[in-house]
């Protein structure tokens, strides 16, 4: 908005980082945490981190390993503010599964975030880390159980976040469940495998980033990509978008390469690929024919 | 008497004596080979030298001792003639004593001789006077000569002061040019900032040693040293979408029109940057002085941003302004160890104050209307200063294009600013003492033309209440509708400052949108903040709106004191059944008690109970109270039903 030349030629911001987790030793975890540290520094100062998990309880230690680099980048720069989402599945088969899994883990996983809760109260404002359990559903998936588990997090500023697949596209019946949730993520096959997820999540990003331009006739085509990187911490391939990472054409591997080199790399894949329309073309392809929206 | 008139005159005395002697003696008879008296005595000038010569010889072989006499006695006369070219007196003594001493006969003609010697002697005597005197002669001609040379440097002199006089207006001219030179380099070294920029070298304090010679007159050179303070503006909200931030905007153009180079950085929510991102800007621009844009819910972004800006360059000066500084207790400094200056009068005079300060590298001295942090920690506060009354006095950010119109879809101005009412819990009256100053209407007109040039067809009013002089604002509207200024506006002003004439040129000229200010549906509550106007009166000014299909916005807030809440529930029922949808800014908010506002002086005297006294001093109580009216869960209680009843989950753009 303003006659700032100074704003040209900077650096791209990565709006989003996926990371699938998985199995991985304990010095790959320490590498991974330190390399998205230093990935912080390029961030936009509002991100979105998603970390990817088979089920909650292999991916939590995982996840608070990394979010404890999380909460140092966060203390120190006072103008960022993180959004953590945790994708994962949770078995919700019996009320005691909700407690249990409460207590145990979600309870646990908010403590750690106290300090930024203090700080939020203090100021009267949106905290500057919030933590979205994104609970990934399957056809066993007891909506009175899952609005319930919402609750639990929506009392303890845990925002729900639902993701939903061809398969479980039934719980949209449920308005109690849908009002309790901060988002619906709406896959578009009855997958629910990483690619699925990311490939998921990233469309319906498009989509929304594309949603007020057409509302306002504006071009919807020519804005560039949110800037995104997609990690795949089991084997440390690292993608620059939906499509690389649909196409499998990794940008280089997160484990031999630091922060700075791979921004690098980035920077220069974002430049030769500026007028790139595959993601969107994707995603228009998606929810075109393939998705049949609940009615 | 002159010298050579006075040798005359002897020469003439001693003739006449020898013609006397001659007659008298009349020896010249007396011998065969020498002529006679006469015949000396009428001899002509080249004839003297000869006859000389003659007798010298004639003396040589002469034995007689009377011819002898005779000779010596003709050769003193011939000596002494006064027609001899070269008269030697000496040589005629020493003749005539010769004959004195061959002569022995009479005493009467020896004493006639004798006289004639003394004649001759005195003559002598004289010739040195002459001589002497043709001396001092050439002496006084040569004074004569040199007083007329001083005549000559006299009248040099006075054609010197003529030609220094000429000179001086020359220089004088050139003064003149040589300003309007500066002001070329000035621009020069502007364009020359530009280029710094694109290859990133730039500096805070950036020095330019210019050294040019006027080839027109002056020969040699001149040398001047110019200093840019680079000025960096930063507005900082992760809660809304970047806006135009019109009062940077004011800010940089004010500075800009004094020789600062200052750039505005706004970063809302949909601001891609990276802290990355935000090194390299500073880096790159290295600014001597940044200004940040303060308000109670960003102060926690402020600090961030004022400690990473410190550790890229702990030189770097940083100042806070806007709302929430103004009234800001001088205390907080405690708290915002990165914060060199609070700004408390006008944004545009203040930072000017503070950026000459840094200018002249005295960062604390002379400054005005700011508090501020010394180099050995101290706080201390300046004196305020006032605002410009004239609106048009400060450049406007449109048409020096400090903004950029290929980004903007929607252009916020301010036609006006600061509020004459009382509200409670309003900051602007207070910000402003209780004052309005205007832009004229050309310029207003001016500045729209301008944008809508520029393809921006969209304008957001921001003045508190537009239509303060009625007339004035149907004015504006006429202009734009006579220059064919198509263009959708949103306006905000008092519900009892509108009637169905502006209404209906509102309408005319593109308002879609007006926004009053209800504040609380429940009249008794209405009636103790200082609004001075009715529930009813609102609901009237909507209709008018409606009327004319002008869009509503109304601003309101709960947990007002002595409201209840079956009082704040009258407000959203007021929306209800005035058909106002509840959206955008019609959204309700809490009471925010900020610095400044009549009631963060005196909120006990309103029952107001904070919440938390621990809060930093940096920050106001804000929406952390309750009321002995209403307790936090009915606030909160209320708040829920708001966003329940919202159309967009209750999201606001103005706060």
């Amino acid at each position: 908005m303003m006659n700032n030349d100074f704003q040209t030629n900077l650096k791209p911001v990565l709006q989003k980082i996926f990371v699938v987790l998985g199995k991985h030793d304990r010095e790959q975890l320490e590498k991974l945490s330190l390399t998205l540290s230093n990935l912080f520094s390029y961030m936009n100062f509002t991100s979105h981190l998603y970390f990817m998990a088979e089920n909650l309880s292999e991916g939590m230690p995982n996840l608070e390993y990394i979010q404890k680099n999380i909460m140092v980048f966060l203390k120190e720069n006072l103008f960022a503010r993180f959004y953590v989402n945790f994708i994962h599945r949770v078995p919700l088969e019996t009320v005691k599964d909700i407690d249990y899994n409460f207590n145990y883990y979600y309870q646990a996983w908010k403590r750690s975030i106290r300090a930024f809760d203090i700080e939020s109260n203090e100021h009267r404002e949106a905290p500057r880390l919030v933590l979205l359990p994104v609970v990934v559903t399957d056809r066993r998936t007891d909506s009175k159980l899952l609005a319930g588990l919402f609750d639990r997090f929506n009392s303890s500023f845990l925002l729900p976040v639902l993701y939903l697949n061809t398969n479980t596209f039934f719980l949209t019946e449920d308005e109690n469940l849908l009002m309790k949730a901060h988002k619906v993520y709406y896959g578009h096959s009855n997958s629910a495998d990483a690619v699925e997820i990311v490939s998921t999540i990233c469309s319906q990003d498009i989509l929304e980033k594309a949603s007020p331009d057409v509302a306002s006739r504006a071009v919807l085509m020519n804005a560039p990509c949110p800037a995104a990187l997609i990690i795949s911490a089991q084997d440390g391939m690292v993608y620059s978008c939906m499509n690389a990472f649909l196409k499998k054409e990794s940008l280089t591997n997160i484990y031999g390469e630091h922060a700075n080199t791979l921004m690098a790399q980035y920077d220069q894949y974002h430049k030769s690929n500026s007028d790139c329309l595959e993601c969107r073309k994707q995603m228009i392809e998606w929810f075109s024919s393939s998705l049949s929206l609940p009615r | 008497m002159k010298p050579n008139y006075l040798l005359k005159a002897s020469k003439l005395i001693v003739l006449f004596l020898l013609c006397m002697v001659i007659f008298i003696t009349g020896c010249v008879q007396r011998t065969k080979n020498i002529k006679d008296s006469t015949y000396y005595l009428t001899l002509q000038t080249k004839e003297i030298k000869t006859e000389i010569s003659h007798l010298e010889n004639a003396l040589k072989s002469e034995n007689d001792s009377l011819s002898k006499q005779t000779s010596f006695y003709y050769l003193a006369l011939l000596y002494s003639h006064f027609k001899n070219p070269e008269p030697d007196y000496k040589h005629a003594v020493k003749n005539l004593e010769k004959y004195i001493s061959l002569d022995s006969e009479g005493a009467e003609q020896k004493s006639s001789v004798q006289y004639l010697m003394s004649l001759l002697k005195k003559l002598i005597k004289n010739e040195g006077c002459c001589n002497e005197l043709i001396k001092n002669k050439s002496r006084c001609n040569e004074l004569i000569k040199n007083a007329s040379s001083c005549n000559e440097l006299k009248t040099f002199i006075t054609t010197l002061k003529q030609e220094n006089k000429t000179l001086t207006k020359k220089y004088e001219k050139l003064v003149i040019e040589n300003q309007h030179i500066k002001e070329i380099i000035e621009k020069l070294k502007q364009l020359d900032i530009q280029l710094e920029k694109k290859r990133g070298g730039e500096t805070g304090i950036k020095c330019f040693e210019v050294v040019f010679a006027f080839s027109l007159t002056l020969t040699d050179s001149s040398l001047i040293k110019i200093c840019i303070v680079n000025v960096l503006l930063i507005d900082i909200n992760p809660f809304s979408p970047s806006l135009t931030p019109i009062s940077l905007g004011y800010i940089a153009s004010f500075l800009k029109s004094r020789d600062f180079n200052t750039k505005i950085l706004s970063l809302g929510e949909n601001t891609h940057i990276s802290r990355t991102n935000l090194c390299e800007i500073v880096q790159k621009f290295n600014p001597a002085l940044v200004g940040l844009s303060a308000y109670q819910r960003t102060m926690l972004y402020v600090n961030g941003l004022a400690k990473l800006i410190k550790s890229l360059d702990r030189d770097i000066k940083i100042a806070i302004g806007g709302p929430q500084a103004t009234f800001m207790p001088s205390s907080a400094f405690f708290e915002l160890p990165d914060i060199d200056y609070i700004s408390r009068s006008s944004g545009e005079e203040t930072l000017l104050h503070v950026a000459q300060a840094i200018k002249n590298e005295a960062p604390f001295s002379n400054l005005l209307g700011v508090s501020y942090k010394d180099a050995s920690g101290e706080v201390l506060d300046a004196p305020g200063l006032d605002a410009a009354a004239d609106l048009d006095l400060y450049p406007s950010p449109y048409l020096d294009d400090t903004f950029d119109y290929s980004r903007m879809s929607e252009a916020i101005m301010l036609t006006s600013r600061g509020c004459p009412h009382d509200c409670i819990y309003c900051y602007t009256p207070n910000a402003f003492k209780h004052k309005v100053s205007f832009h004229s209407i050309d310029r207003v007109v001016e500045e729209i033309k301008w944008i809508r040039k520029n393809g921006v067809k969209r304008l957001w009013f921001a003045d508190p209440n537009i239509s303060l002089k009625p007339a004035r604002l149907m004015k504006i509207f006429d202009r734009m509708l006579s220059e064919g200024l198509n263009m959708q506006m949103w306006l905000q002003t008092r519900a009892d400052l509108v009637n169905p004439e502006v209404m209906k040129i509102m309408k005319r000229a593109g308002v879609s949108t007006i926004a009053f200010g209800l504040e609380s549906g429940s009249e008794r509550v209405l009636a103790k903040l200082g609004k001075h106007i009715s529930v009813e009166r609102v609901a009237e000014a909507v209709k008018l709106a409606q009327n004319e299909n002008i869009e509503v916005e109304l601003f309101t807030i709960f947990g007002l004191p002595y409201e209840t809440f079956e009082d704040a529930v009258k407000t959203l029922e007021f929306m209800k059944a005035n058909k106002v949808k509840i959206i955008g800014n019609t959204n309700s908010q809490q009471m925010q008690i900020y610095f400044g506002t009549y009631m963060a002086r005196h909120y006990d005297e309103y029952n107001i109970k904070p919440l938390d006294n621990n809060r930093p001093a940096y920050l106001s109580i804000g929406n952390n109270y309750e009321t002995d009216c209403m307790n936090y869960k009915e606030i909160q209680k209320i708040q829920a039903m708001w966003k329940a009843n919202s159309l967009d989950r209750g999201k606001r753009i103005v706060s």
